[in-house]
């Protein structure tokens, strides 16, 4: 289980390709491409260096309130997929 | 000893071989590729007989690369080598692990790495009376990036697809126009349907392989970014390109449809293809 105050970093040098509200990631280095499909792509969005897990479960609990109950283990899923590509990494509130 | 000479991307290659059987030998798994006049600069790969029983040195440069009979394993590693010097600094195109086939006048990729399932769907897809183009390798030239030039050879199967395939030709089986041991087939396609290759597609659809043993053959209708992201796991040189062709990639995603094809056995393909073909309004026969 994460640290919810971890703040979500991604990795720089991804590219990105937009469709319609999915997304395609790709980053040249690591040579990984992963898809993400519309709440996993606003997952996505929120992970800018700036808001830590719990920040982003709580914004899309108020985007999303009916699926309230879903969306931590959801999000945690997901940053568990971008850990584990080395596409994001968890680092400690300043 | 004889050159056996091919070109395919803008590239080409020499292949030296030191007697008659692996000239024929080369001469087999090349046929279907463009000859060119030698060229020069360019590494040059070797069969050469030892003098061990049968057994042949494939060479780069003078390093061998693999030491075996004129059979699947060293066909296997033949391609891998001609590939490796057409593409690894091939900054014209870019280049996909995928089969395709022309079938009801619909171009059909069908990408996917190794394992995937990609040689068994495509002669399938010839038997049932498709135009073969590969097995293994599309081209998508940067000036052209619509079209698709195939790595046109003798599909070559894994030990696992052997059965499958020998089922479809049946009695057709030629020592002329096949090789089979232990590491598995590799057979012209005029063996499925006597219709020849063409050098170039127009892809309209993208069909994925996943082969799954014992599972129901079922297709489902994937995303232009889900393809996309399938697509670059089979990008063999794009690591030379601009952003490793991930534009090209995503371009092809977004112009034409894609679908997953999971199955355990393709019995039932001839009724699957029909409900696509309906389903995106296409002549069906």
């Amino acid at each position: 289980m994460h640290d919810l105050t971890s703040i979500v970093f991604l990795t720089p040098g991804f590219l990105l390709e937009k469709f319609d509200n999915e997304f395609t990631v790709y980053h040249p280095t690591l040579t990984t491409s992963f898809y993400l499909n519309a709440s996993s792509a606003l997952i996505w969005q929120l992970c800018d260096g700036t808001n830590s897990v719990q920040d982003i479960i709580t914004k899309l609990q108020q985007l999303y309130p009916e699926s309230r109950k879903q969306i931590p283990a959801e999000t945690c899923a997901l940053l568990d997929q971008l850990i584990d590509k080395d596409i994001a990494c968890l680092r400690p509130p300043s | 000893m004889q050159d056996y000479t091919v070109s395919y991307g803008g590239h080409g290659i020499s292949i030296r071989c030191s007697d008659e059987a692996s000239y024929l030998f080369t001469s087999f798994l090349l046929q279907h590729l463009p000859v060119n006049p030698p060229v020069t600069d360019t590494p040059t790969l070797t069969i050469a007989h030892t003098d061990t029983h049968d057994l042949y040195d494939l060479n780069i440069n003078h390093t061998r690369l693999c030491r075996a009979p004129l059979g699947v394993m060293l066909a296997a590693k033949l391609y891998d080598a001609i590939l490796f010097s057409l593409l690894n600094t091939n900054t014209s195109g870019l280049a996909l692990h995928s089969g395709a086939v022309n079938y009801l006048d619909k171009g059909i990729l069908l990408p996917g790495k190794s394992g995937a399932g990609k040689t068994t769907l495509t002669a399938w897809l010839t038997h049932l009376g498709a135009t073969y183009l590969t097995d293994e390798l599309v081209f998508f030239p940067i000036e052209h990036p619509e079209k698709g030039i195939p790595f046109t050879r003798p599909l070559s199967c894994k030990p696992g697809a052997v059965e499958t395939v020998l089922a479809l030709i049946q009695d057709k089986v030629s020592r002329r126009l096949c090789i089979h041991d232990d590491h598995g087939l590799i057979i012209d396609y005029t063996l499925l349907h006597n219709r020849p290759a063409e050098a170039c597609f127009y892809p309209e659809l993208i069909l994925f392989p996943a082969y799954t043993p014992g599972a129901d053959l079922r297709v489902e209708n994937i995303s232009a970014a889900q393809a996309c992201s399938l697509l670059m796991a089979c990008d063999v040189n794009g690591r030379n390109l601009p952003g490793h062709g991930f534009r090209q990639a995503a371009e092809l995603s977004r112009a034409i449809p894609s679908y997953r094809i999971s199955y355990g056995n393709l019995n039932t393909l001839p009724m699957v293809l029909y409900k696509l073909w309906t389903k995106l309004n296409w002549a069906t026969p």
